[in-house]
């Protein structure tokens, strides 16, 4: 029995870190980057571990004038419908007494650059997300390219479909996800 | 008869007490089991349960001054004889941040001299950080071939910033990773506010600079969100005027957020315009270079 919990341990502990390691630079080995026009690798790109029915959030700065291509790819395991959110976070200052609108959720984040200081006279304020873009209704694209018309703090979702389940065997439910960003000047359009 | 009554008594007991000790082990060898089931995922949870604020490379903020006209200046960059003097591990962590955004300065200004010189000094700051293996004599080697050609070389200085990243959350030092991204971030900050000088000279750098309120924002939320590993509280201790000066700038929100296609392309509109003044732009300077000055001071 006891040789079994070790191996049982030694299984999962193992396990973890090689699917830690094999995401390793994920985004680039499997996002294909191929289609469309050259774009610039951006740093902001990520790869991580995800299991089935987790969601996870990336945040991204997309500066203004500049015109981005996000990829997100995934191990097979994870199946095909990975579903992906952009959201735009905003602050709303709460002296304004701004309400809440139906498009916008609010968003709790630990700590944003403006709270808590002491020594500020900082208004008070509340984070709001605002979705711009949801792929399970763009037939669960796993790519996007746009432009934002102002730099924007983005917040993207990933949603792996699936039983959040109760099996311990969490090696079978996980797998690599991929975000890749790439960026390019904005070139301008028309005559 | 009785003897045999008692024998199967005995045998009765003996079998009822080995089941109840089998179930009482069974149960306890389930909970310490369960026990060591969750402390084995427990690393894949807490890698789980993350969110990310990746931090742009100081390299996007070169590649842009440098689009943008502003003029090159080496006088701006860490004297590379200091880095001897770093031998605290946060001080190294900083300041790894800061020469490998020296590095991405002069590369992105086809600086070769410069650019040779400052990936030296990152290759043995990353030794004695003990990410000496990510920047191998294939990769210097591939750096002095491509020499001539400027956009080669950005790409390769600017991957030394990346594999450093992978490096250190490779390897769980997400405090060091703090640090760095920091260094880095403040350095390519203290570069464009300095480059640049007058206010009015260039309004579209110093839109980019009021941006990076948003990037700041990233930034101290990941460095509080590790600010239990060494180094990371003592400074965001010290960053305070920094960030009281990029609370002070203006948000203007120009509307709902919207999703539109225009000629193909889809254009995230409404989003929010980060004004800055004259005054804060002095203040925000004056803030940087102190913190700058500080974080690359030599130690006592």
């Amino acid at each position: 029995m006891k040789i079994l919990f070790f191996s049982l341990i030694a299984f999962l502990t193992i396990g973890s870190s090689v699917a830690q390691s094999e995401c390793h630079m994920y985004h680039k080995k499997n996002c294909d980057d191929k289609e469309g026009i050259m774009m610039k690798y951006d740093s902001q790109s990520k790869s991580a571990v995800i299991a089935k029915g987790q969601t996870s959030e990336f945040h991204l700065v997309a500066y203004r004038n500049l015109d981005y291509r996000v990829i997100i790819c995934s191990d097979e395991v994870l199946g095909e419908q990975v579903q992906f959110k952009i959201y735009e976070k905003k602050k709303v200052y709460t002296h304004n007494k701004e309400e809440t609108t139906s498009s916008e959720e609010e968003y709790s984040e630990e700590s944003s650059s403006e709270t808590s200081s002491k020594r500020s006279t900082i208004p008070e304020h509340r984070i709001v997300k605002e979705l711009l873009y949801d792929n399970s209704t763009d037939n669960y694209s796993n790519k996007i390219e746009f432009t934002a018309e102002t730099t924007m703090s983005l917040l993207i979702e990933i949603t792996v479909p699936g039983d959040g389940g109760t099996s311990k065997l969490k090696l079978r439910e996980i797998g690599c996800v991929g975000v890749l960003i790439s960026h390019i000047k904005s070139q301008p359009t028309g005559f | 008869m009785k003897k045999s009554k008692l024998i199967a008594i005995f045998v009765f007991g003996s079998t009822i007490y080995a089941c109840t000790e089998d179930v009482k082990r069974d149960a306890k060898e389930e909970a310490v089991n369960e026990k060591l089931t969750t402390e084995a995922e427990a690393p894949i949870k807490e890698h789980l349960d993350r969110a990310y604020y990746p931090i742009p490379s100081p390299e996007q903020m070169f590649g842009f001054i440098s689009d943008n006209g502003v003029a090159y200046s080496n006088q701006l960059m860490n004297t590379t004889d200091k880095v001897e003097s770093y031998t605290d591990p946060s001080a190294q962590a900083l300041n790894f941040g800061v020469y490998t955004a020296d590095l991405a300065y002069a590369a992105a200004y086809q600086d070769i001299e410069a650019t040779i010189k400052l990936y030296k000094v990152v290759k043995r700051l990353g030794s004695e950080m003990n990410i000496s293996e990510i920047m191998t004599q294939e990769t210097m080697s591939k750096m002095q071939e491509n020499m001539q050609d400027p956009d080669s070389l950005a790409v390769i200085a600017g991957d030394s910033y990346y594999q450093a990243v992978e490096f250190l959350e490779q390897n769980g030092q997400e405090g060091k990773l703090a640090l760095m991204s920091l260094g880095g971030w403040i350095e390519s900050l203290y570069i464009t506010l300095n480059a640049i000088g007058d206010f009015e000279e260039n309004p579209k750098t110093v839109q980019r600079i009021a941006d990076q309120k948003i990037t700041f924002g990233n930034l101290y939320t990941y460095l509080k969100k590790h600010e239990d590993k060494v180094g990371v509280e003592g400074i965001i201790n010290q960053i305070h005027d920094v960030r009281d000066v990029f609370a002070s700038l203006r948000e203007e929100r120009s509307g709902k957020a919207t999703n539109t296609k225009e000629n193909g392309k889809m254009v995230f509109g409404g989003g929010t315009k980060i004004a800055i003044s004259k005054s804060q732009f002095e203040n925000l300077k004056t803030a940087i270079n102190e913190f700058r000055s500080k974080i690359t001071a030599i130690e006592a």
